[in-house]
């Protein structure tokens, strides 16, 4: 998360705390990595604005939810107040749901999900929607190797594809473990599969070695270390 | 082609639950002829929506 927990209007010690990270990061990286961020729709569009014209100089490859997409026409007032390109897709479902940000302007990049956005079918077809509007692909997928299985056969039939999410397998080992032969990552690329079907099979052996902890200290305990955030007052921000 | 059977596999993935789909069919599968060929689907946990 390259932004802080922001006010709906906030001064600019928040705008040079992130400008001065992504400067960092610019200048420890270089040019030559692609360097991606998230504001996960936790700005409203008046401070998306201010942060995405700070992050301008330092040419992220996009900003991904710079603010909620319901309204996407909000969302292209700010994609077009910043020549950085904007995502968006991860909470939108169906073809439907994707029409009125191309339409509109509000994204250049659509990241929908293979998983509930309706299924390989629908996000091919959200896909070539969007190639309509000279907009890319970047299938949304933080879960685990089957997903990126899917997301990759998807990816390689789209002429639009742009880049695609996964869990760094190093971080989630365990989720790897979960599928037989999950897809080779190599210098970066992941490996299109060889094997029949979605190329990935899933460890049914394993999966029953690793039953899920539904109790407040493991689950519960999880999304609040991860996803919990709150703003300066005590209420509950975006994560 | 007949649905026979559904069944949820629940698995701690580390970071988060996956749910996986299995769905079996009285016909072979499209690819390899292989019998009673599962088809499975993920799926986050409800409460996991919010991730990015």
């Amino acid at each position: 998360m390259p932004v802080p927990i922001t006010n709906a209007l906030d001064g600019p010690r928040k705008l040079n705390a992130a400008e001065a990270g992504l400067r960092a990061v610019r200048e420890a990286v270089g040019d030559e990595m692609d360097i991606l961020l998230d504001m996960h729709g936790r700005l409203t569009p008046q401070m998306a604005i201010q942060y995405a014209r700070r992050f301008e100089p330092y040419a992220p490859l996009f900003i991904e939810e710079p603010c909620q997409a319901e309204n996407p026409a909000v969302m292209a007032r700010v994609a077009s107040a910043t020549t950085i390109p904007v995502a968006t897709g991860e909470r939108l479902f169906l073809r439907w749901g994707f029409r009125e940000i191309l339409e509109t302007g509000g994204a250049s990049l659509l990241q929908p999900d293979p998983c509930h956005c309706g299924g390989i079918g629908e996000t091919r077809k959200i896909a070539t929607m969007a190639e309509t509007y000279y907009a890319g692909l970047a299938p949304h997928n933080p879960y685990g190797p089957l997903a990126t299985a899917v997301s990759v056969h998807i990816d390689l039939a789209s002429p639009n594809f742009v880049i695609q999410e996964m869990i760094d397998p190093d971080v989630a080992p365990e989720a790897q473990a979960l599928v037989i032969e999950p897809l080779p990552v190599v210098n970066g690329h992941i490996l299109p599969p060889t094997r029949p079907g979605l190329g990935v099979e899933v460890n049914e052996a394993e999966c029953a070695r690793r039953p899920p902890d539904f109790s407040i200290e493991k689950a519960g305990g999880m999304v609040m270390r991860h996803y919990y955030a709150t703003h300066e007052d005590g209420g509950i921000a975006d994560s | 082609m007949k649905i026979t059977r559904i069944t949820p596999i629940l698995a701690d993935g580390g970071h988060r639950i996956i749910v996986f789909v299995k769905v079996e069919t009285d016909q072979p599968g499209l690819i390899a002829g292989q019998p009673l060929r599962p088809c499975l689907c993920p799926s986050p946990m409800p409460w996991t929506a919010r991730e990015s």
